[in-house]
């Protein structure tokens, strides 16, 4: 139609603008891909099966192509597209898991996208726990927030975030296993 | 903190390198007196064996990539014996009864407690209870039920010792009627389940089994529902299959037996085609498409490939044949997007499928040309009118072929004057822009008639340029008011091309192609190429035809308005088409005052803006019924008290608007922009619920792929919604976009960004960040300079601008 959505050169300023920890960068790259975003987000949403749903890392990649096209295919950028789509997934999930709670509608599931880790999403509040956890993780070790991440908003595979990150698996496994455990600390308490 | 974090992380785990019972001995040793990492590191481990439990409890159930437990466990009185499959849900084993009381074999569905809290359980409790009772022969019966200590709900079913109905199908080369037998015996067992209040809400091949003998067992009511259920919510999370889904669905609203009828109509309509109706089921794309556009199902016949109709023992062309007509119809009306012309229950289809297998006429109602006629005519006789007697027109180029070329003009010539007959009478009379006509949806049908008229234009009159290019400009025109305009645009771009082999150029007939060319532009929201194309037609206007110069002035400031030019040159086209005969006519006048005055307020002039309305408004009102052309008004109108801070007087006057486009459901005057502003407004007025009017009204717009002044309206009355109501990360989101927008391809109407500026400065100040908001206030106030002129400073939104970021 009439009109692209940004300029490619765009978006590729804007990604690295982020990366060199602009916030307003963010924001006008969440603007642009905002619709998009929630669509996505609802497509997660809405159905559980994997073999049946659209899972996010193909619609990540989708909207990579269709935002940001063939120039944009450098690792640093991709690192910062998909960083960029996980914080906006739980942006989004997590607005929409408050709506959900002060609707009092049936909740239904909104979490996890990610099924690496079965028990979150068990209880309505975790949600905006899981969104909180992260925060704080991130002020202690900010790689391992970042993993947990793209792991629980993308449903990145371990190989996938590697890739995306540039680090080794076992590193990966390694900080997801200390993220895991850490966050099950926060979420599920001892009593 | 760094250090203590590094020591913590390696300690973890080197500890997990050994054995459980060794860790805590061996931290104690590392750490010496440091209690403070030795705890940490404890705590941390218990979590981690607390999250490997957690993990383990639940794994039964998964996506494939980790294994559900190994057979051989127990579950009450029965063993599991091999694993049949798993899906998200849970995992079916085949099990016996293992206390030897019976010796039986069943299939054993584990549920994954990971999927829900204690809702789910609940839910699955309630679906033991329904299914116990639901017995028929097509229906997988449900044995018993439980659930394990672990938290594990599991079902014992029936073990159905068959084939996957797709596969089945498949395998055999099962023709058409035979396929269309065992749908039925599917059809029997979901009447039956309605019959008994129980919805499936998943239907799907995956869950229809087919014995060797040729039995259909529907298995898995995993959403099954009280139709009675007192709070009529959806237990919805459960499952859901996307791909056999109905719209209703998607949506999240709650499901019924019509949900039903719909996966129903989609396991037909593969069944017959092999295809899915949607496009590509693998493909994001179309699955997008279908959420948010609500993309209708193709056509069955085209969507038949070589290798469906191999495996059901036919020919491509025959398989086509056979599927054509009324089985298309039958499946077409299951997949009818509103519930309501859907076939109004499970038992209605079966009868229409048996009177197809025995050859008499089916019940549903085919989309024919005449169908849609009557559809047409239950909302607008006008536009019946004026379909048919496009249509009439188009029907008369049909029979050109049997003409020699004189004659053939001749009829050209005709059917150019009844199009514009029809374009004049039903088109012009006060509603030239805003006809029901130029809707884009129903009238599809239609376009196969012009679709044959444009397949056997050529031959006939390929040795006279004028004739055939007239036509372009009569077909182009009807299909794009007929709601392709896209079509139209190539038809008209076929007869511009033809211009420079007519003799003298014909100029009436080359403004013709232009002036129409504008409209299909236009309505594809390409405003830039279609004020080039306006152009065109002004230039050839001024030399052939001073009576229409004046609408075509009139549409070529129009576009220049959307496509971003200035607004004071968009301002002087108005004031000269005023000066020419069309002006004459009774509501020529009105409407040109109220795109002047729109335009006064605009530049900043409210004054002079207000005056041009007052003027423009009591003829449109008229005694009776409104002309639609009174919307622009009360838009306009809502914009100037909007600007004056007056927003209940503003969403009231937006509130009549919407009312107006509502009822006369006038194309190119979208209910759903109207009530975008409206949203607007009556958030600043603190009235109404402006939030669930967005979010209603956002499952049907865009802000992407749309024309950038419709971009730059969405974005910053959702901004205007969010910051008041909803969320202000979204709200920033939605007025930043707005301004690059702006910025981008409409930086010559500066006006549009002072009053995003101001709301961007509202919120800022509202979120507590003083120094952007004066920066927003500071770039508001640069773009209200070029904007407003010499009216700068009286202007109200000046005055916020001004005052704003301190207050």
């Amino acid at each position: 139609m009439s009109s692209a959505p940004a300029a490619e050169g765009e978006i590729t300023r804007l990604l690295r603008q982020w990366s060199e920890g602009r916030d307003e960068a963010f924001r006008e790259l969440l603007s642009t891909a905002y619709n998009r975003l929630r669509l996505m987000a609802r497509a997660c949403m809405s159905h559980e099966r994997p073999d049946h749903t659209l899972p996010p890392t193909a619609l990540v990649g989708e909207l990579y192509l269709r935002l940001a096209g063939a120039r944009l295919a450098d690792w640093k950028d991709r690192e910062h597209f998909y960083s960029f789509c996980a914080r906006a997934m739980r942006w989004i999930l997590t607005d929409h898991a408050r709506a959900r709670a002060a609707g009092k509608r049936s909740a239904g599931r909104v979490l996890p996208v990610t099924t690496d880790i079965r028990w979150l999403g068990d209880r309505e509040e975790d949600a905006f726990d899981l969104d909180r956890a992260l925060s704080r993780l991130e002020q202690i070790d900010s790689r391992k927030a970042k993993v947990l991440e793209l792991r629980v908003y993308l449903g990145c595979t371990a190989e996938e975030t590697a890739d995306i990150l540039k680090l080794s698996k076992s590193t990966v496994d390694r900080d997801m296993r200390l993220a895991c455990a850490w966050l099950c600390r926060e979420l599920r308490p001892e009593k | 903190m760094e250090s203590f974090w590094r020591r913590v992380e390696d300690l973890f785990h080197a500890a997990l390198d050994r054995p459980e019972g060794e860790r805590e001995t061996w931290l104690a040793a590392q750490t010496g007196s440091d209690t403070s990492v030795r705890d940490e590191v404890m705590s941390l481990l218990r979590a981690d064996r607390k999250h490997n439990e957690l993990s383990a409890q639940t794994s039964v159930a998964d996506d494939g990539g980790d294994k559900p437990p190994e057979a051989g466990q127990r579950f009450g009185p029965y063993v599991t014996e091999r694993l049949l499959g798993c899906g998200g849900m849970g995992a079916v084993y085949l099990a016996r009864r293992a206390d030897g009381q019976f010796d039986q074999t069943v299939a054993l569905k584990v549920m994954a407690p990971h999927l829900a809290g204690e809702v789910f359980v609940r839910g699955f409790r309630n679906e033991r209870q329904l299914l116990a009772a639901l017995a028929h022969p097509n229906i997988a019966r449900l044995l018993d039920g439980g659930v394990v200590a672990g938290g594990s709900p599991y079902l014992v079913m029936e073990y159905v010792d068959g084939e996957l109905w797709d596969r089945y199908c498949a395998a055999h080369k099962l023709p058409i009627e035979a396929r269309i037998r065992l749908f039925l015996q599917v059809c029997d067992a979901v009447e039956f389940a309605h019959q008994n209040l129980i919805v499936h809400g998943d239907l799907k091949p995956g869950n229809i089994l087919v014995t060797a003998d040729g039995t259909v067992k529907l298995l898995d009511f995993g959403t099954a529902k009280l139709l009675r259920d007192p709070e009529g919510k959806v237990t919805q999370f459960l499952s859901l299959t996307p791909r056999y889904a109905s719209p209703e669905q998607l949506r999240d609203e709650r499901v019924n037996t019509l949900s039903d009828v719909f996966s129903l109509g989609v396991i037909l309509y593969e069944l017959m085609t092999g295809a899915w109706p949607f496009g590509d089921p693998k493909s994001t794309g179309d699955a997008v498409d279908r959420l948010l556009h609500g993309r209708p199902p193709d056509t069955p016949a085209h969507a038949v490939t070589e290798v469906a109709a191999a495996e059901r023992s036919l020919s491509r062309d025959r398989l086509r044949r056979q599927i054509a007509g009324d089985l298309s119809t039958i499946v077409l009306k299951m997949l009818e997007k509103e519930p309501a012309n859907r076939y109004g229950s499970v038992r209605e289809v079966k009868q229409d499928l048996v009177r197809f297998t025995q050859g008499r006429p089916v019940q549903a109602r085919p989309h024919s040309a005449w169908y849609m006629a009557r559809r047409f005519a239950a909302r607008n006789w006008a536009a019946v009118v004026a379909s048919l007697l496009a249509i009439a027109a188009l029907a008369s180029l049909t029979v050109f072929s049997l003409y020699q070329t004189a004659q053939a003009r001749a009829q050209a010539a005709r059917a150019r004057r009844v199009s514009e007959f029809a374009k004049d009478t039903f088109l012009s009379a006060g509603s030239y822009w805003y006809s029901p006509l130029r809707g884009k949806h129903d009238a599809i049908q239609f376009s196969d008639i012009l679709d044959n008229a444009c397949a056997r234009l050529d031959p006939a009159l390929g040795k006279d340029p004028e004739a055939v290019a007239d036509l372009r400009a009569t077909l182009g025109f009807t299909y794009a008011v007929l709601g392709e305009p896209a079509k139209g645009e190539a038809q008209l771009l076929e007869g511009i091309r033809l211009l420079p082999q007519i003799p003298g150029g014909a100029p009436k007939i080359a403004a013709n192609l232009y002036a129409d060319l504008c409209d299909a532009r236009s309505f594809q929201g390409r405003y830039a190429e279609a004020l080039s194309a306006c152009r065109q037609a002004v230039a050839l206007d001024r030399v052939a035809d001073h009576d229409s110069l004046g609408a075509v002035l009139h549409d070529t400031a129009y576009m220049a308005v959307n496509a971003g030019e200035p607004l004071a040159d968009a301002e002087a086209m108005y004031r000269e088409a005023l000066r020419y005969p069309r002006a004459s006519q009774p509501s020529f006048a009105p409407i040109s005052f109220s795109r002047l005055g729109m335009l006064r307020l605009r530049q900043g002039d409210l004054e002079g803006g207000e005056q041009l309305l007052r003027e423009a408004e009591p003829p449109l009102r008229g005694t009776g019924e409104p002309l639609i052309e009174l919307v622009p008004v009360l838009y306009a109108r809502a914009f100037e008290e909007d600007a004056r801070g007056n927003y209940p007087l503003a969403a009231a006057l937006m509130s009549e608007a919407l009312d107006l486009v509502t009822r006369r459901r006038a194309a190119f005057m979208e209910p759903d922009e109207r009530a975008l502003q409206l949203a607007a407004y009556e958030a600043l007025a603190g009235q109404g619920k402006p939030l669930a009017r967005l979010r209603d009204v956002e499952q049907r717009i865009a802000y992407t792929n749309i024309a950038p002044v419709d971009q730059i309206r969405h974005h910053l009355f959702a901004g205007m919604v969010e910051a008041r109501c909803g969320s202000k990360i979204a709200a920033e989101a939605h007025l930043r976009a707005a301004l690059a927008v702006q910025q981008n391809a409409m930086s010559r109407q500066p006006d549009l960004a002072v009053e995003i500026y101001v709301r961007l400065m509202e919120l800022l100040r509202a979120s507590g960040r003083a120094t952007e908001a004066a920066e927003a206030a500071r770039q508001g106030l640069a773009a209200a300079t070029q904007a407003y002129g010499r009216y700068f400073s009286g202007h109200p939104f000046v005055h916020a601008l001004q005052n704003g970021p301190s207050r």
